[in-house]
């Protein structure tokens, strides 16, 4: 799937509008907020079914980390390791996204994790909700780490890019 | 006293609201719990067994009821021994499941991280046994499991 779609689906009573732009959708929320509903109605309509969970909770950006963990170990990894070095901050790799919970749990000092957006999938709720509890945890997950050097325009401009969220 | 089962549980009822549409008691719908319940998570009107007034949806029948309230009555009136997946309600359900287990020992099957809120609450973990005391006690056992 490519671009945004707009779904409609409405009843007499009833009248669901949203927009997706994934190809697999979460519907989470609080109990009898419509979900349920919400699929018998859709179950009525043909090949509908995708949806974009957002985690939209304050942006509390830029962020001022003493440690930076990042998803991989590689170029992401290094990008960071290099721009952590010239602000004295620690960079160091989860060594894959699943590890990430474990890495972060121990940490007390202010921690910035550095994952892809648009891979970390089902790690998404523990991270969540263990950055809600621990303030000192901020979760910086763009697009992916190819999706920073794209925003930037070309790659020397990717530590400006940066440096909107990092101090 | 809550113990929670965290992660994939087999012998847990996965999908409870099936399974109450299949073993309610009209007198669960009119205990004075489940119409507070009823009231508070899906903000309608016990109107009888087998009436409620939605404000959303107008008069439903007791299977259209929300699938977290459901759940919450199979909690308190249940007596098959079962667990129940809680993981199908939202977190407004979680003071009720916390006010249930105030009244009798409760056993839950969660799959997610259900957020207690703010206060404290005391649970065990049946995976190690360990009692928590609040969220972040909680967030730090439960993800290793869910």
């Amino acid at each position: 799937m490519k671009g945004k779609h707009k779904v409609v689906v409405k009843n007499r009573r009833l009248h669901y509008e949203f927009e997706i732009k994934r190809n697999i959708t979460i519907i989470q929320g609080d109990s009898a907020t419509g979900k349920t509903t919400l699929i018998e109605m859709l179950r009525q309509v043909s090949n509908l079914g995708e949806s974009y969970h957002i985690y939209s909770d304050t942006k509390n950006m830029p962020v001022k980390p003493s440690k930076i963990i990042t998803e991989d170990s590689n170029a992401g990894y290094e990008f960071f390791e290099e721009a952590g070095k010239k602000r004295g901050i620690l960079c160091e790799s989860a060594g894959g996204k699943t590890k990430i919970f474990d890495k972060i749990k121990e940490c007390r000092e202010e921690t910035c994790v550095v994952a892809d957006g648009a891979a970390i999938g089902p790690e998404m709720s523990n991270l969540y909700h263990l950055a809600l509890q621990r303030k000192n945890i901020k979760l910086f997950l763009p697009e992916s780490f190819e999706w920073l050097i794209l925003k930037s325009g070309k790659e020397g401009n990717l530590k400006r890019v940066c440096l909107l969220y990092f101090k | 006293m809550l113990n929670i089962y965290l992660g994939d549980m087999d012998e847990a009822i996965y999908h409870p609201t099936t399974f109450f549409d299949n073993v309610y008691e009209d007198e669960w719908i009119t205990d004075p719990l489940s119409v507070a319940m009823i009231k508070d998570v899906d903000g309608s009107e016990v109107v009888g067994a087998h009436l409620i007034e939605s404000p959303v949806l107008g008069p439903i029948s007791t299977k259209e009821l929300s699938g977290g309230v459901k759940t919450l009555m199979l909690m308190a009136f249940d007596e098959s021994g079962r667990i129940f997946n809680a993981s199908v309600c939202g977190d407004n359900c979680a003071k009720w499941i916390l006010k249930i287990s105030g009244q009798k020992d409760l056993a839950i099957n969660l799959r997610h991280i259900m957020d207690f809120g703010t206060g404290g609450f005391e649970a065990r973990i049946a995976n190690t046994g360990t009692v928590v005391h609040n969220m972040a006690e909680f967030v730090e056992i439960a993800g290793e499991y869910v």
